[in-house]
């Protein structure tokens, strides 16, 4: 396997393992807040700051396997 | 906040239209609809412009600044209007936004940190709108795609044929798309000299002026480690040198062996404000850069109609991302200022 190959595998590994798990966690996330919501429609504003606070920590592990993946793509190594 | 949707939607309109105007613009020049896939670099591009470091003031930087004059003018306009009286709602649609989005943060600053909330504001309300105003600064036309024609400096980048169009008494290089070029050995020579070829260059890239300021990890470092600092400065202004015990927790030794875990666990305080670091910049880089490449890809493939749906998209996610950070700025702040002295003598009564 050549270099450029053996990066592009590299990458699109990278990104499609690395976001499964945030998907699942931020499908979770917004489960209960949309349950607690549901439940409790008076303070969903409080509950979608919280949310999307937690969403952007889940995020932000996809985002870190996006950046290994664009490193490995469009920085020379 | 009604204007505040009714301006968004009409942004989101103006974008989606924008969509047949590219389309019209290829078959009107008559190359095909298939452009070049614009060159795509996570380092800045240096431009001719002489600057501190030798290589010249990049294109990132360069919009910076741009945008920085743009903020202050903006921000200095809604406040002589704001001094005159004429308060919300008025008939300027732009000062009616700025001061709706400003009064929404700082009731959303009083309401997460209290009576601290007033004096956390002003931070947090210049990161919302400064990242907020770089991230859609990129999406207007010619950003990103509007630049210097040179040869590209990396190798595994492929050239293009320039091409000269007339437009009236307008004239222009483009990159024609359809014709790859492969460097000459002269130009490879060229470049390990260290000098541009002179003259018009036969494989060429389009630099881009203006690229997006969130897209260069120099900046979003920058937001973080000021951001971080500032979590600090306000940790040690609230509670003193007792701030650092969250750190290093001396006094916690002298419990017993609950201690030194409280102590161990001060460590892992520092390891965990140091990836805040990391994560604040590769966040804001990270949603930026992989929009701008979304955008380059998608225009690519089908470039009419399908990018301006992704432009709204990306609109939404620049306006998400602003609020995240500043969202995260606020509350990392708050929880820096209200420590856990409390709960730490809850403990030591319980004991």
């Amino acid at each position: 396997m050549d270099l450029a190959a053996a990066r592009a595998l590299g990458a699109g590994l990278a990104i499609g393992l690395g976001a499964i798990g945030p998907g699942i966690g931020i499908g979770l996330l917004t489960l209960g807040a949309l349950q607690a919501m549901g439940r409790n429609p008076d303070v969903a504003g409080n509950i979608l700051t919280n949310m999307i606070l937690g969403v952007a920590f889940t995020e932000a592990i996809a985002i870190y396997a996006l950046v290994v993946s664009l490193i490995l793509m469009f920085v020379g190594i | 906040m009604k204007r505040v949707v009714t301006v968004v939607l009409a942004l989101a309109a103006v974008v989606f239209f924008c969509g047949p105007v590219t389309a019209f613009l290829y078959t009107g020049l008559g190359t095909s609809p298939y452009g070049a896939l614009p060159v795509i670099s996570l380092p800045a591009e240096p431009l001719p412009i002489p600057w501190f470091g030798g290589e010249g003031m990049t294109n990132t930087f360069l919009t910076t600044l741009i945008v920085d004059a743009l903020l202050l003018l903006l921000l200095a306009f809604t406040l002589r209007r704001a001094r005159r009286g004429e308060l919300i709602p008025g008939k300027n649609v732009i000062a009616n936004m700025v001061e709706a989005i400003a009064e929404a943060l700082s009731n959303f600053a009083d309401s997460v940190a209290g009576q601290r909330g007033k004096a956390i504001y002003p931070l947090v309300a210049t990161l919302f709108f400064l990242i907020l105003l770089g991230n859609w600064f990129k999406l207007l036309p010619g950003a990103e795609s509007i630049g210097l024609l040179e040869t590209p400096h990396q190798t595994n980048i492929p050239g293009y044929a320039p091409r000269l169009i007339n437009l009236g008494a307008f004239s222009f290089y483009t990159i024609d798309g359809t014709q790859e070029v492969a460097r000459t050995p002269a130009e490879n020579l060229e470049e390990l000299a260290g000098h541009a070829p002179e003259g018009l260059c036969t494989s060429c890239q389009v630099t881009p002026f203006i690229r997006g300021i969130a897209t260069d990890l120099n900046f979003t470092l920058a937001l973080a480690l000021i951001t971080m600092a500032l979590v600090q400065a306000w940790g040690v202004r609230a509670q003193g040198g007792r701030y650092f015990q969250k750190f290093v927790n001396i006094p916690a030794l002298r419990r017993g062996p609950i201690g030194i875990i409280e102590f161990g666990a001060g460590f892992l305080e520092i390891i965990s404000e140091l990836s805040r670091i990391i994560s604040f910049a590769f966040r804001l880089l990270g949603n930026i850069f992989a929009g701008t490449v979304l955008i380059f890809v998608i225009s690519n493939l089908i470039p009419f109609f399908l990018p301006a749906g992704f432009y709204g998209l990306e609109l939404f996610v620049g306006a998400i991302q602003a609020a995240v950070f500043a969202l995260l700025a606020m509350i990392f702040i708050n929880m820096a200022t209200v420590g856990h002295g409390d709960g730490e003598q809850h403990t030591a009564g319980a004991h």
